[in-house]
Formats: structure tokens, C-alpha cells, sequence
């Protein structure tokens, strides 16, 4: 038993080191939110009707993009944007953006 | 010592502090005291001005440009198709020298000095930089088609530059005989806006079928399939039907050559007479990149898409249409978010951090009529394996999407990505 225990620590240490190193190569939330205002203005602040991501609540955010990344909700533009990013990524720019 | 001698001094100066003998490159100065200069103001140019100045409002940022009026050309085929004036296309970069205190510079760069890090106005005078940032745009290649040069441009208009050139032809279709045909002639890819010849041709029938219905207009292409090519198709038999033809360089190879004052288009088996003609040449990167040799054999830059950083000259990044970010296409949209990943990565460099990797979009729209638009996009990422960006998400607009809603976005993109790019 304790064997198995310490064998499941020890892969999990693993998973968590490797975990790092893949987001260490992955783009900062800051470089992949920027890439958003070329439509939703700068820091989130857009232009109606173009939503404005700026101070969004962070539970709309995530659940847009992840219905959006998912094709539960229709759009002819973001389904095809928010397959780009992981449910990590979106919450970070979840974050970004609330901060605004 | 006089402009030109003091110029011929540094570079041999430079010359030999490349060789090791003597250095007189001052020492690069670093964080917020640095200098940063742009040349160039269009999309490129200004989002980067803006965005070195939101991620550190402290540095020296200095933007020149040579034109007193910008004329976006992201919106210049609705003019064309006369829903706007020109005036509508002017872009006003007030903002950012008034709210985020960049230096605005009107004048024409002429010469860069690698070697002593200086961009050379035309009254002689120097701007010493620590990184320079270049978004030059495109220039014709007048060279390529044979019977099509600049004077020829005069009166036989690309419109691939906004303001003077998408007068000329407006007017000219304007002053087109129900009946005349428009050629619209497409070059091969690379080139400024992949899906801009095809908008422009369904914004033209736009106009034509409401005024001279039994024109036509003809694309000659030097391609053999273009972009939102279905999407594109589908629209043209919806809402122009007989009016636009698209001939493939598969069917009547490629142009060989123009016969200006006949208006005649002849292709290696064909030849096409036009009432309007709008030739559309291959291009290359703007003048002073090529000239300072940041391109290459393709007559564009070669650049590191972590900071947009030259591959053959350091401290120099290139960013919009002049730059080689494939399998991104030359657009505003590209330039903008180019822009901010290159100005990221100086803010980096300059506080001796490596840049990390990029993460960019591009979403173009394009018209066909007044509630009806398509849209292309990618999301782009660097892959080390391919040593270049790929795109990990993005496509077209599905076949069964709400069209309306697309000119709706497509029309809020043009004020979004506007205030992004020029505003303060
Ligand atoms: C018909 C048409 C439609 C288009 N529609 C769209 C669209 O819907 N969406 C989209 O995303 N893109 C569109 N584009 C493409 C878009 O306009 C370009 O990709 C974009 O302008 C590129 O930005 P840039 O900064 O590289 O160059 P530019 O915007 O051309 O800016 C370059 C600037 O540099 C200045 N300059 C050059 N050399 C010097 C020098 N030596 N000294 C000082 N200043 C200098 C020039 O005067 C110019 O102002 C369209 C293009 C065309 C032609």
C-alpha cells in the first residue's frame, strides 16, 4: 500500500515539473490577450457592438469561451478562434481581462 | 563637419568598428532610458508606438513618418464602391504623441546605419536608436508586368495604396458606359490583403449593378485558387449572377503583357479589352528595408517571430506587410498584432530578458455587399519544430453562417481595430 502511495507522489511530482516546463514554452496570457484587442480594443475596451472584455466577470468569460471552443454556443467567428487556447489559458485571460 | 561628411564619417567608422578596429558605436543604453525609434505609421508602425509606450511609459519612443494624411486601405473598396468618401479612410496618430507622449516625426527616412544604430531623415538630420522598429509597407514592383510601370499607374490605377490611387479609380467607374467591362488583374501570392482583389471585385458589381447593370467585371488571375475562394463563389452567384468572371492562371497562364493605351490585358493564350482597367502588381517590401538589406532573395524580411527582430541585421525588427511571418497574411490585422509581440519582446530585450514565445491572431473581413461579409482567421503560434509560426486554430466563415451578423462585425473590426492601432 504505502508503496503504491509513494509511487502516485512521485509520478505526480513528475506530472507537476512537467506541467511547469510545458507552460514555460507556452505564450504568456499577456501576449495572447493583446492579440484579442485587434477586435475587442485595447486591454478589452471596445467599441459596441463588439463585446467589451474589460471588467468581464471571470465566470463569463470562461464559459463563453469554453461553449465557444466547444461549439455549444454558435458564432461564425469566436468557435473558430477559441480552439486555439487550453481551459488553463482562457482562465488566465479570464484574469487579464477582469483586471481591466 | 557637414551632414553628408559627418554621414560618410560614421559609416566609415562603423566599417571599422566591424572590423574590430576601432568602436565608435556608442554603448546601447538599456530599460527605460533607451531610445526606440519607428519608421512608418501605418497599422504597423503606430501599434507599435503605442504599445512600446503602454508596457513602459518611460521610454523614448520617436515614430516617422513621411505622409501628412493616412489613407487606410482596410475599408478603401467600400469607398470604391462609393458608400463612403475618401476622408472616411483618414487616420489621425494625434493621440498618441498627445496621451501617450510618443514624438511624432514628419519626414522621410532615408538611410539606416546599422553600424552606429541611426535612421537618417532627408533634411540630414539623425535619430540614434537603440532598437528600430521598420513597417515600411509595400511597394509596387512596376518592374513585373511588362507594359505597367509607375507613369502607367497615372492613369491605369492599382489601388493598392489608399488615398490618390482609389480616386482615380472611382472616378473612372464613374465615368464607365452601362455595358463596359472592369478587368481587375490579381497577382500571385505574396502580396498585400489575399482576399483585397476579390472584395473589390463584388463591391464594384455593388455599385455597377445598381447604376450600370450590364457591365461585367473580369479578375485576370496569376493564381489558380485565391482566398474565402467557396465563400467568395456562393456570394457572387447569390447576389451579382453573370456578372463577375474569375479566370484562372490554369486556364490562360499568366499575363504577358499590357497594352496601356489600348486598355488590353493579353494573357499567354488570350487577350481581354477593358473599359476600366485596375492592375494589381506583385509587390515588395518597402524601399528603405530592401534598401538597408534587411530583405532576402524574396524581395521581403526575413525575421525571428519571437520579437519580429531582423534575421540579418540586429537591433532592427520589421513588422507588417514587409516582414515574412508565413503562414500569417499581410494584413492590417496582422501588422496590429505583430506589432504588439514585437514591442513586448523590445520591452524584454532592452531589460536583458529573452522574449517569450508568441501567441498572434488575424481575422479579415471582406464585403460583398452592405449587410453581407466573410471572414477569414487564424490564431498563430511559433512552432520549433517547423522554425516558423503555425496557425493552431482559425478558417472560414461556415457555408450556413448568418452573413448579415459578419458585416455587422466587419463594420465594428474597421472602428475597433482603428482606435487600437492610431488612437492614444
Ligand atoms: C484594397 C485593400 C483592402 C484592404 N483591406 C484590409 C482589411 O479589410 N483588413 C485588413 O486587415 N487589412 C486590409 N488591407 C491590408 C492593410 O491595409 C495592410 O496590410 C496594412 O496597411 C499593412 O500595414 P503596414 O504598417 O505594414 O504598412 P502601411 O499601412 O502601408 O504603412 C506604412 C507606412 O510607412 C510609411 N513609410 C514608408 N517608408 C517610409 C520612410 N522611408 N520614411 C517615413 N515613412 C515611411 C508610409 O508612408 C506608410 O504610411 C487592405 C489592403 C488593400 C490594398
Amino acid at each position: 500500500m504505502k508503496k503504491v502511495s509513494l509511487l502516485i507522489v512521485a509520478v505526480s511530482a513528475i506530472a507537476t515539473v512537467d506541467a511547469a516546463e510545458l507552460i514555460a514554452k507556452r505564450p504568456s496570457v499577456e501576449r495572447m490577450a493583446h492579440a484579442c484587442s485587434g477586435c475587442h480594443g485595447t486591454y478589452g475596451h471596445a467599441i459596441a457592438p463588439t463585446p467589451v472584455l474589460a471588467g468581464m466577470a471571470e465566470e463569463v468569460f470562461v464559459k463563453a469561451m469554453g461553449e465557444f471552443k466547444a461549439g455549444q454556443r454558435e458564432s461564425s467567428i469566436m468557435n473558430r478562434i477559441a480552439q486555439a487556447y487550453s481551459d488553463e489559458e482562457i482562465v488566465g485571460m479570464a484574469q487579464f481581462f477582469k483586471k481591466q | 563637419m557637414s551632414g553628408i561628411n559627418r554621414r560618410k564619417f560614421l559609416k566609415l567608422a562603423g566599417t571599422l568598428g566591424a572590423l574590430g578596429l576601432a568602436a565608435c558605436t556608442t554603448a546601447p543604453r538599456k530599460g527605460s532610458k533607451a531610445k526606440v525609434v519607428i519608421v512608418g505609421g501605418g497599422y504597423g508602425g503606430s501599434t507599435a508606438a503605442k504599445y512600446l509606450k503602454l508596457f513602459n511609459p518611460l521610454l523614448d519612443v520617436t515614430l516617422v513618418e513621411k505622409m501628412k494624411h493616412y489613407y487606410s486601405c482596410a475599408g478603401s473598396n467600400e469607398v470604391i464602391s462609393g458608400w463612403h468618401d475618401l476622408d472616411w479612410l483618414l487616420r489621425s496618430r494625434d493621440g498618441l504623441q498627445t496621451k501617450l507622449g510618443v514624438k511624432l516625426v514628419k519626414a522621410k527616412a532615408v538611410e539606416i546605419d546599422p553600424q552606429n544604430r541611426l535612421v537618417i531623415l532627408k533634411d540630414g538630420s539623425e535619430l540614434p536608436y537603440d532598437r528600430l522598429v521598420l513597417s515600411p509597407g509595400v511597394d509596387m514592383r512596376f518592374d513585373a508586368i511588362d507594359g505597367y510601370d509607375l507613369k502607367t499607374s497615372k492613369f491605369i490605377p492599382h489601388a493598392w495604396k489608399a488615398g490618390k490611387q482609389t480616386t482615380l479609380l472611382l472616378n473612372q467607374l464613374r465615368a464607365m458606359r452601362n455595358g463596359g467591362v472592369v478587368i481587375i488583374t490579381a497577382p500571385a501570392s505574396p502580396y498585400r490583403c489575399p482576399p483585397g482583389p476579390y472584395e473589390r471585385a463584388s463591391l464594384i458589381a455593388n455599385y455597377l449593378k445598381q447604376t450600370k447593370p450590364r457591365s461585367k467585371i473580369i479578375i485576370i488571375d496569376a493564381k489558380t485558387q485565391f482566398s474565402k475562394q467557396e465563400l467568395f463563389l456562393k456570394g457572387w452567384q447569390d447576389l451579382y449572377p453573370g456578372m463577375i468572371e474569375w479566370i484562372s492562371s490554369a486556364k490562360e497562364g499568366q499575363i504577358d503583357h499590357i497594352n496601356p493605351t489600348k486598355l488590353l490585358v493579353v494573357t499567354e493564350f488570350n487577350s481581354h479589352r477593358a473599359d476600366v482597367l485596375n492592375v494589381i502588381p506583385p509587390q515588395k517590401a518597402g524601399w528603405l528595408a530592401r534598401k538597408t538589406e534587411l530583405a532576402d532573395h524574396t524581395r521581403w524580411c526575413p525575421v525571428d517571430p519571437h520579437s519580429f527582430e531582423s534575421t540579418l541585421i540586429p537591433n532592427i525588427h520589421i513588422i507588417g506587410d514587409a516582414c515574412i511571418a508565413t503562414p500569417m497574411p499581410k494584413s492590417a490585422f496582422s501588422a496590429n498584432s505583430q506589432a504588439k509581440i514585437c514591442a513586448a519582446a523590445i520591452v524584454d530585450l532592452l531589460n536583458d530578458r529573452q522574449p517569450g514565445p508568441p501567441s498572434l491572431i488575424n481575422h479579415c473581413y471582406s464585403f460583398l455587399a452592405p449587410d453581407y461579409a466573410i471572414s477569414i482567421n487564424g490564431v498563430y503560434e511559433y512552432s520549433g519544430t517547423e522554425r516558423q509560426l503555425v496557425a493552431t486554430a482559425g478558417g472560414v466563415t461556415p457555408m450556413n453562417a448568418d452573413r448579415q451578423l459578419e458585416a455587422k462585425f466587419a463594420k465594428s473590426w474597421r472602428d475597433n481595430i482603428s482606435a487600437d492601432s492610431f488612437g492614444g
